[in-house]
């Protein structure tokens, strides 16, 4: 009876311990960004002679905070709107720095019932990752050409600590003149 | 029951112990994730080192830890768990190699760093392990050089494993995670000192004599065994211990043998041991006064741990010493349950304790039944193996609370216990002694 409860417990630890490696790999490779997580971050800021590396960390951090809202593909639903336009925002005069604004104070419309929350709790480098996910997806990549240079994290810093309330951010909004709808 | 809660306690605080190194590596500051494949051989990597970190605790012999299992599974365990964390272990830098055939340099000591020549090491020793111990005697390895090997291969490939973490230095990237890593590896290789110094030092103080060296039929010898200036030893029937004969204490030549005497004395124990190897052989020669050091008591087999309204013993050849410090013990103790007495051997002429049995006999409620694989002409009695048909004929036909201690070869224990099954005997009133402990 021992050694028949004992050859049970054998296999059992064998395939706990298997799995908790499966785990762990799936863990570490799945949890690319921690959006709190200056150390992990600082591995994808630009430094001399290696640009910033936006792609995977822009995807997850998409995937993190917006995609709940905005849906996977940037199609919105609802009271969320479609991310399909942004880059003619971020094209328009003033339109670069009012989307950093959108997403460190949030937005309030009348246009839309749910309100844009603050991200400003993101670190300058997923912010900037996000955003550049944004403009070469969901359709913008289509609006931008080869002379657009994308946001940089340095951008970002300058631009907190206004005093800005959602309210605010959307008066921002109203002042930028969109090409096509003039 | 009771046994039940240790029991699962321990199997639980090993896989805490084998899954904090690896949690503790998961709180900040964390490197950055890479593929599926290269992070669980990571984790495959971390688990199989600590998992034979552990093996040193569980060969300790600590009795807290053996108690509720009994030793021989202990060494089950520690025999199938190094096994397993070796297979892992191999599957690690395979991983690695197949996901990116580039990284095959790696496995030239030549032509990696020192993480890798150090991982190559440790793994080598591991295999080295496994081999000389699943075929040691295909390789007639003498049986306390095995010992010595396994021993520092052993340590050998936790030393090498911990500086290949160290020196890869990915996950145990600050102070205080090398300080667990390497507080663990030492702690637990530690707890060899514990089984090699320690506990030998003490059996400096409680040593024994050997006062008698008896002959036995079928070239077994009874060694009779008397403390030196200490009261002794309490055992339970069936239990055993390990004897180190002469020389000191700290000897690594130990051997594990059963009592054959009665547990009601505890000044004056006796181990039968059948001439069958190197070590043996030589009990015959042992000279009165030899002064011997003794581990114990360990192991899970005594009838005591499962009390029952009557017992069922099955012998094969010297798998009868356990059955014979049953019966005297309940001899001593005056104990009035019924005894039924398989004794499988090779031929009459051979069979231990035949006389003693029949003294036996006038004191316990005892049948015996002989079963001889080569009989004299005028036999009476059984003869060829335990078959089915032998155990349906000689058990009594009430067997629901009966206890079954089977001892002896190997397959024979097999066949028993299949046969025993199949007549509806509950798995578990069966027990077994599985005396393969090297």
């Amino acid at each position: 009876m021992r050694h028949f409860l004992a050859n049970i417990a054998t296999y059992t630890i064998a395939i706990f311990l298997i799995s908790a490696a499966a785990l762990f790999g799936w863990g570490r490779s799945a949890q690319l960004v921690i959006s709190d997580e200056p150390t992990v971050l600082q591995r994808f800021a630009p430094a001399p002679g290696h640009p910033f590396e936006w792609t995977a960390l822009g995807e997850k951090g998409y995937r993190r905070n917006c995609q709940s809202c905005h849906g996977p593909e940037g199609r919105g639903w609802d009271q969320y709107p479609k991310l399909d336009h942004t880059a003619s925002l971020f094209l328009a005069a003033g339109g670069r720095e009012y989307l950093i604004d959108v997403h460190l104070y949030g937005l309030t419309s009348a246009r839309w019932g749910a309100p844009m929350p603050p991200m400003a709790h993101l670190h300058d480098l997923e912010l900037t990752a996000v955003l550049n996910h944004v403009l070469t997806h969901f359709g913008n990549d289509q609006r931008l050409d080869d002379r657009t240079v994308l946001y940089e994290p340095e951008e970002i810093g300058p631009r907190r600590g206004q005093e800005l309330s959602p309210w605010g951010v959307e008066k921002r909004r109203q002042e930028i003149v969109l090409p096509g709808r003039q | 029951m009771n046994r039940m809660i240790p029991g699962v306690f321990w199997i639980a605080l090993f896989l805490a112990v084998v899954l904090l190194p690896v949690t503790e590596m998961l709180v900040s500051p964390v490197p950055s994730g890479r593929p599926f494949w290269l992070e669980a051989s990571v984790g495959l990597g971390f688990f199989g080192l600590t998992q034979i970190a552990v093996q040193f605790v569980l060969i300790a012999r600590f009795k807290s830890v053996t108690a509720p299992y009994g030793i021989d599974v202990i060494l089950q365990f520690h025999r199938q768990l190094a096994i397993i964390a070796i297979a892992v272990l191999v599957f690690h830098p395979l991983i690695i190699v197949i996901d990116n055939p580039s990284r095959l340099k790696l496995l030239n000591p030549l032509g990696g760093n020192w993480a890798s020549r150090c991982a190559l090491v440790s793994l080598l020793a591991l295999l080295a392990i496994a081999a000389t111990s699943i075929y040691r005697e295909r390789l007639r390895l003498n049986y306390e050089h095995w010992r010595l090997s396994h021993l520092l291969l052993g340590v050998v490939a936790v030393v090498f494993a911990q500086l290949h973490v160290s020196l890869a230095g990915l996950y145990t990237n600050n102070g205080w995670k090398q300080a667990i890593w390497v507080g663990m590896a030492v702690a637990m290789v530690g707890a060899v000192l514990y089984l090699r110094v320690l506990k030998p030092a003490w059996q400096r103080g409680n040593r024994w004599r050997v006062t008698e060296v008896r002959a036995e039929r079928g070239d077994t010898w009874t060694l009779v065994l008397e403390p030196v200036e200490h009261p002794g030893l309490a055992f339970l029937p069936g239990q055993f211990a390990w004897l180190k004969l002469a020389g000191s204490p700290f000897t690594l030549e130990e051997h594990p043998f059963s009592f054959s005497s009665s547990a009601q004395r505890q000044d004056r124990v006796e181990f039968s041991i059948k001439a069958l190897g190197d070590f043996t052989s030589t009990i015959k020669d042992v000279p009165v006064g030899t002064l011997a050091s003794l581990d114990g008591p360990h192991g899970a087999f005594c009838i005591d741990r499962y009390p029952a309204v009557g017992y069922l013993f099955i012998a094969g050849g010297v798998g009868i010493t356990p059955m014979m410090s049953f019966m005297h013990t309940m001899a001593d103790r005056r104990d009035p349950r019924p005894v039924l007495l398989l004794y499988a051997d090779r031929d009459w002429g051979g069979v231990a304790f035949r006389e003693e049995l029949a003294g036996l006999q006038d004191q316990l409620d005892l049948q015996v039944v002989y079963v001889l694989q080569e009989p004299p002409g005028d036999w009476q009695g059984e003869q060829g193996m335990i078959t089915p048909e032998l155990l349906r004929k000689h058990l009594p036909k009430e067997l629901i609370l009966r206890n079954f201690f089977i001892c002896g070869p190997p397959p024979m224990m097999e066949a028993v216990q299949t046969a025993l099954l199949e007549m509806g005997v509950r798995q578990e009133f069966i027990h077994m002694e599985r005396f393969n402990l090297a």
